[in-house]
């Protein structure tokens, strides 16, 4: 069922950085602020109130546009289409930044609940470089037993006594979840592979008491909920019946679930803590946002950045949520935008899935990484 | 890249900018084993051979000489995937004279080793991108994720 309400304009702050074609945003682990990589590789901070800057660095040698930026401890990794690089975080003071790199593309780059730093290389399987109290200077790369998965997402999902594991969208291989560590691991991971289903992005869900409680997104707008993915065997899928748009990217946090397309920004309230409730979701509303934009991520100070072609826009969640005015201070420029609120056709139905049979780990090698003057 | 005569069927008609005969490489239609790209088992010959035709006709080339090329858009105006584990663009490697051209579904990242990708650059390179766009293949959006890596 489809119900559109009235769309009305709103406007929305931008963010833009002179000389600085940003191809990705996200929050800073460490002073509040936004971390922003470009199209040639380099990345830059800005504090919140856009006062502070930091850089911009060269850090890719390849010069590609930056997919990914994640930190562990003291370090950062930024990937690209053509390598990984680890070094220091860079501070405010500027000068030589010592980095290595791996010469292979990711899709992106993570962190672990443990500090590693986890990229999802595609065939090739995760690159998976262990916590080190120094620069990084060489990695592991996690082979899944199953030739299928084209790795192009992944996170890490862990609880202190049930150790932690790793799930993964595959692309038309399927949505994965391999064993990284822990007690609770007795098996080797296990695959779900509906039928035409191209698994472009997964989240964990983020809500207290589910650490293993996952959404992984197709292509096609579906949305597979799984509530424990060492224990489930079942699936609730969400089916958004959108032929019109190809999904980008899937964000949970706060209970919420975020969903970006080619064509909008969609916002489901609480519908990652109803379905962990086992309240039923086939009759989810969201809000929606026309933007075409090329990537979203979870910022600072409860807020989404979403990077358009010329700029971002900083998205407080309430705003969205509400479907009121998104700006969150003193606009540098104007932007204006369709929100409405929709009630988007969905249905539930089961999953079954597929235990590997062998471990991926015994398929892993390491290498060394190269230092880069 | 020569790949000899007896790799795969050729196109019964050349490309109508250059004159380019186009082999159909059976390493990259089920015969080349899990490393190598394939095509959509979906996607017909002449389906293949338009990509490529367009791909000489608009010449988004890279230094190399090497061709690139896109599926057109669908009726909901998305850019279709043409390799099975969803790539969108294919491409050309540079045939040499009186050979016939071959393509494949490229990756979209680089995945060689260290030792072999010092200062190398990710294929295809920006400037085909750029020169896509010029051409009104794909958006200023759509190259800045292709830049990524990303689908579109």
């Amino acid at each position: 069922m489809i119900s559109d309400s009235g769309a009305e304009s709103v406007k929305i702050r931008t963010t833009c950085l002179p000389n600085f074609e940003v191809s990705w945003a996200g929050g800073s682990p460490g002073q509040p602020g936004y971390w922003f990589g470009s199209d040639d590789g380099r990345v830059q901070f800005m504090s919140l109130d856009g006062a502070e800057l930091i850089g911009p660095y060269a850090i890719a040698p390849s010069e590609e546009a930056v997919n990914g930026i994640a930190f562990a401890g003291g370090l950062m990794a930024v990937s690209t289409r053509n390598d990984v690089t680890f070094l220091k975080v860079p501070g405010p003071r500027g000068g030589h930044v010592r980095r290595t790199v791996f010469h292979g593309g990711a899709h992106g780059v993570a962190s672990t609940h443990s500090g590693s730093i986890i990229a999802p290389m595609g065939r090739r399987g995760i690159l998976l470089m262990d916590p080190r109290p120094e620069t990084a200077q060489r990695v592991r790369i996690l082979k899944p037993a199953d030739e299928a998965l084209y790795i192009y997402k992944v996170v890490s999902l862990a609880s202190p006594d049930r150790g932690t594991i790793l799930a993964c969208a595959g692309r038309r291989g399927g949505f994965a979840t391999l064993p990284l560590a822990g007690a609770g691991l007795e098996n080797y991971g296990k695959k779900l592979r509906p039928v035409g289903v191209d698994f472009v992005d997964v989240a964990a869900l983020d809500v207290d008491g589910f650490p293993f409680a996952v959404a992984a997104l197709g292509l096609d707008c579906s949305i597979h909920f799984v509530r424990d993915l060492l224990g489930d065997q079942t699936t609730t899928t969400l089916h958004l019946s959108s032929r019109r748009e190809r999904a980008y990217r899937i964000l949970c946090t706060e209970g919420h679930v975020f969903l970006l397309t080619d064509k909008r920004l969609y916002a489901f309230k609480d519908l990652a803590v109803r379905f962990l409730r086992g309240e039923a979701i086939n009759d989810a509303t969201a809000q929606s946002m026309d933007l075409e934009a090329v990537d979203a991520s979870l910022g600072p100070d409860r807020s989404l950045l979403v990077v358009m072609p010329d700029s971002v826009y900083p998205l407080k969640i309430d705003s969205i949520l509400a479907g009121g005015d998104p700006r969150t201070g003193p606009p540098r420029n104007d932007s204006r935008t369709d929100l409405g609120t929709k009630r988007l056709p969905t249905d539930s139905d089961d999953g079954s899935w597929e235990s590997f049979e062998k471990t991926p780990l015994e398929q892993s090698e390491e290498l060394e990484l190269t230092e880069v003057l | 890249m020569s790949i000899g005569e007896t790799s795969g069927p050729i196109h019964p008609v050349p490309t109508r900018r250059s004159g380019y005969l186009y082999l159909f490489y059976n390493k990259h239609h089920g015969r080349g084993g899990h490393e190598a790209a394939q095509w959509l088992p979906s996607l017909s010959r002449d389906d293949e051979f338009a990509v490529f035709d367009v791909a000489d006709r608009d010449d988004p080339s890279d230094e190399r000489g090497w061709l690139y090329g896109m599926r057109p858009r669908d009726e909901a105006g998305h850019i279709p995937d043409l390799g099975t584990w969803g790539q969108q663009i294919a491409e050309f490697p540079l045939a040499r004279s009186n050979d016939p051209w071959h393509g494949y579904p490229l990756w979209p990242l680089g995945e060689e080793g260290p030792e072999n990708r010092k200062g190398e650059k990710g294929r295809p390179s920006k400037s085909v991108f750029l020169r896509m766009q010029a051409l009104g293949v794909i958006t200023h959006r759509e190259r800045k994720k292709l830049y990524k890596g990303d689908h579109l």
